[in-house]
């Protein structure tokens, strides 16, 4: 079933966020966080690991969601042709 | 309506990728960069420790056992496979920095930077460091294909780390930055040791010598520069017999000077680069074993300049500090002997002045004229067209200065002789150390070193121990390169060298100790003219003060020393200083201050306030008593602290001391003593209200900056540790005790070690810098010296490198 209107943005975008989150969580924790702790502080994010790993979920999510709207013109544009 | 929303999101698609993945401005490409695949994600974690690697062209197996440290204990067949295990192993941990040294040293910094390191570059082009590594490959092709054998083992390592990285793997700052590394090559070990040899036997300032000379006439010149000063207490010591030198001084021709303006000079090396050193002999020692100890002052930085390593085949044994890209130990032991070095700080550099014809081919020399030859240096800068240098060379070296930099004079330039160009060998001597067993062995391997020239100590399980400054040093005519010479004058050229058996040494001297600390290398008994380069002359004296004090010494001795931080330098101006001050219009707060400095004892530790306001009252002082040498658009230098603190206690009322710009006045140093000393007091006041306190710690705040201009994320900031410059625990801001050693030298040898970093070069790894707080608070580690490949209870993991049999 094809996604409608906000959807088509929101569900990848969650979807990644998500699984990127996890990712970075379970390979930073395993390690203290020690790097992410620098990485934030790096990127002036006040050096919070957990705000990095927002942060890179939210890149990961944009692009995903992005993509697919993207994606989801080029079906309508096939459709409607 | 359509065709535009397809559009639209195209290009936000386009839009989005390329942002995510194109480093845009200072920032790094942030989707890749934070990408949890590929990213910085993955260098959270740290190196592994067990398993096997391939390595190609291996001959046999290497066994490395990590200890907790996380030094890597290496067992190796043979030394072609010790090589490529090192180059493999150093890529490992310490990849990006091995990388970034060697770009740093090239002046291909702007490849990885921008821009913005292009003047950098240049200088390091026109410095020479390319064409003297070319030099030091050539001259291995020639004479020691051996050697250069064992660097492409090395490079071969490295690469195999190198082709076997995915780039996910890649060091963080790879990332950072956006580039991959390239493969490694024997001129990279070339250029390695000529970044060490600038380091340490880079500067000089014969160029603003020239200025001072010109601008304050000989007579003062030599008041205030003198090459002797009124009391040296000089490496080897006093009561040598050099009787045995049978080769003369070279004559002295009736050369003038060439008293050129010269308005700016290349970046020097740190002047505190430098180290102590000292062994006691068994008579001297508590245990009967002699014990010997090394400390390198460099920059503190992260990833640190070492990397500690034992490194072996069945032929020998070696462990200690190696630096990545150079093979063997530099610093350290081996079954039988224990070897360190400090910088011996002679001027190896002097400089010509260049006369062209019109269209700068030629130079005139000899009443002829000589051909210039070109090297074209290609500088690629990242994101722009690459800029094209073109430096002249003449027999003497290359013309540094020029109308194309830093010099406006269409016809005429500096050209610059420097040891550094002469194609040493110097990677031989710390392959032969590493397989010494005695003396005799020491004294071989030392001949193929040219520069750095260094004070090489050495003490042996046999009960030797021994000192030699070991360089190749032109053998001058007094006052020869002091100041800028003419260039088309043979007589001005370097005549000859000093005869290698020549160079002073001393070897179980009646003492029973040798020590160096960067001081005079000898009194003006040594046959040959040494010039005063800007030698030490505090920390020598209370290490040489120190071994005096009793009959024997221990271990625990050692650390003491090491972490010394008694301030002659203050103990022998302050008290003067305080006597003849007229306090009678010192207010309450000043009062208040002149009372803390009156009760300090002069030792630099951490909650002292004592050091921080003697650090104001002498810096600001110093600056008032050379006002005459702040001119600007001249390159100048201003006296040696010895010279300074001699002059202000006994040539007080000299024409110096007045201030400039009091024209109705003329000061006297009392004068001075109380202006600065009111200057400090208003800082001091300021320091309070900001920061709480000037305790020392708080003062000095010690930092070790990451390689890539201190970035705050990967340094560490505000390290509590005493000393300070001239002290023996010479730690100062970002400068310090790079690697402390001490060998005890039982069969085999005890060790301690420990340096300010850790053994990864992944700031996302627990061993990134680990070392630190114990280094800072006087603690060493044992160094595990392993007697075979067994694994002892030391070892937390094995990997095993395997040649791929294909």
């Amino acid at each position: 079933m094809p996604l409608k209107k906000g959807a088509v943005f929101f569900v990848p975008f969650l979807a990644i966020l998500l699984y990127w989150v996890v990712h970075c969580f379970i390979l930073s924790s395993a390690n203290d966080f020690i790097l992410a702790k620098k990485v934030s502080q790096l990127l002036q994010i006040g050096g919070n690991p957990y705000l990095l790993i927002l942060v890179t979920g939210i890149v990961g999510g944009l692009a995903a969601g992005i993509s697919a709207v993207f994606g989801k013109q080029i079906s309508t544009f096939a459709n409607n042709k | 309506m359509k065709y535009v929303k397809l559009f639209i999101s195209f290009v936000f698609t386009i839009g989005i990728f390329y942002a995510l993945n194109t480093k845009l401005g200072p920032l790094p490409p942030l989707g890749k960069f934070l990408n949890p695949g590929s990213g910085i994600w993955q260098n959270e974690k740290d190196e592994s420790i067990t398993g096997n690697a391939t390595i190609p062209g291996l001959k046999e197996q290497v066994t490395v056992h990590y200890d907790e440290q996380m030094i890597p204990h290496v067992f190796a067949q043979n030394e072609h496979d010790l090589y490529k295990a090192q180059g493999y192993l150093t890529a490992k941990h310490r990849l990006w920095q091995l990388e970034f040294q060697t770009y740093a040293a090239a002046g291909r910094l702007s490849e990885i930077i921008g821009e913005g390191a292009l003047n950098y570059d240049r200088a390091e082009r026109r410095r020479g460091m390319g064409y003297g590594a070319d030099q030091a490959i050539a001259y291995m092709e020639q004479y020691d294909t051996e050697t250069l054998g064992f660097l492409q083992d090395y490079a071969d390592g490295v690469n195999a780390y190198i082709d076997q990285l995915a780039p996910e793997d890649y060091p963080v700052e790879y990332k950072l930055l956006d580039y991959s590394p390239e493969a490694w090559s024997s001129k990279k070990t070339a250029l390695l040791l000529m970044y060490m040899t600038k380091m340490l036997a880079g500067g000089d300032d014969d160029l603003e010598y020239t200025n001072v000379l010109r601008l304050i006439g000989k007579e003062n010149f030599n008041l205030l520069f003198p090459d002797f000063f009124d009391s040296v207490d000089p490496v080897i010591p006093k009561d040598t017999d050099w009787s045995f030198i049978d080769v003369t001084q070279t004559e002295l021709p009736a050369s003038q000077v060439v008293l050129d303006t010269i308005v700016e000079t290349i970046e020097k090396p740190n002047p505190d680069n430098g180290s102590n050193n000292w062994a006691v002999s068994g008579a001297k020692s508590v245990t009967g074993n002699p014990i010997l100890a090394n400390d390198p002052h460099l920059g503190l930085n992260l990833p640190s300049i070492w990397f500690v390593m034992q490194l072996s085949t069945p032929e020998h044994n070696a462990f200690g500090a190696t630096i990545p890209g150079a093979l063997g130990v530099i610093s350290g032991f081996n079954q039988y002997i224990a070897w360190g070095e400090t910088n011996a700080t002679r001027d190896v550099i002097d400089w010509y002045k260049i006369e062209f014809n019109n269209d700068r081919t030629q130079y005139k020399y000899d009443g002829q004229w000589k051909n210039v030859r070109v090297r074209v240096e290609d500088i690629k800068i990242k994101g722009k067209e690459s800029y094209k240098d073109s430096v002249l060379y003449t027999h003497h070296g290359p013309v540094v200065y020029d109308k194309n930099f830093r010099s406006d004079n269409e016809r005429s330039g500096y050209a610059m002789r420097w040891i550094g160009h002469d194609g040493g060998n110097n990677q031989k001597t710390f392959i032969a150390l590493n397989k010494a067993k005695n003396y005799d062995d020491y004294v071989n391997a030392l001949q193929y070193w040219n520069a750095p020239a260094q004070n090489f100590v050495f003490a042996s399980t046999e009960g030797d121990i021994a000192l030699w400054i070991q360089g190749k040093f032109p053998n001058k005519w007094e006052g020869q390169g002091k100041f800028l010479m003419d260039g088309s004058n043979p007589e001005n050229d370097w005549q000859s060298y000093i005869p290698q058996k020549f160079n002073a040494h001393t070897k179980n001297p009646e003492r029973g100790f040798v020590s160096s600390a960067n001081q005079h290398p000898v009194d003006e008994n040594y046959p040959y003219y040494v010039f005063n380069d800007g030698y030490e002359t505090y920390r020598n004296r209370v290490i040489n003060t120190f071994f005096s004090t009793k009959e024997k010494f221990s271990v625990q001795d050692f650390k003491d020393l090491h972490n010394n931080n008694y301030n002659l330098k203050a103990e022998e101006l302050v008290p003067y200083m305080l006597e003849h001050m007229d306090t009678s219009s010192l207010s309450e707060d000043e009062k208040a201050i002149y009372q803390e400095i009156s009760t300090w004892n002069f030792n630099n530790d951490i909650d002292e306030v004592g050091p921080s306001i003697w650090r104001q009252w002498y810096g600001r002082l110093y600056n008032m008593l050379w006002d005459e040498f702040d001119v600007e658009d001249m390159a100048l230098v201003s006296p040696y602290t010895y010279q300074t603190i001699h002059l202000l206690k006994n040539y007080g009322d000299h024409e110096f001391m007045d201030i400039v710009a009091t024209e109705d006045k003329t000061e006297v140093a009392k004068d001075l003593f109380l202006l600065a000393f009111k200057e400090a007091a208003k800082r001091l006041k300021e320091i309070k209200e900001q920061d709480g306190d000037y305790t020392w710690v708080n003062y000095k705040s010690t930092y070790a900056g990451h390689l890539l201009q201190a970035l705050p994320a990967f340094s560490r900031f505000d390290i509590p540790i005493g000393g300070g410059r001239n002290i023996v625990n010479a730690t100062s801001e970002n400068h310090g005790p790079s690697w402390r050693m001490i060998v005890e030298m039982t069969s085999p040898p005890t060790a301690l070690g420990i340096y300010p970093g850790g053994q990864s070069g992944n700031p996302g790894s627990q061993y990134y810098d680990n070392f630190i707080d114990d280094w800072a608070a006087g603690k060493y580690h044992s160094l595990n010296f392993l007697q075979s490949d067994e694994a002892t209870s030391a070892i937390i993991g094995t990997q095993t490198l395997i040649p791929n049999h294909d």
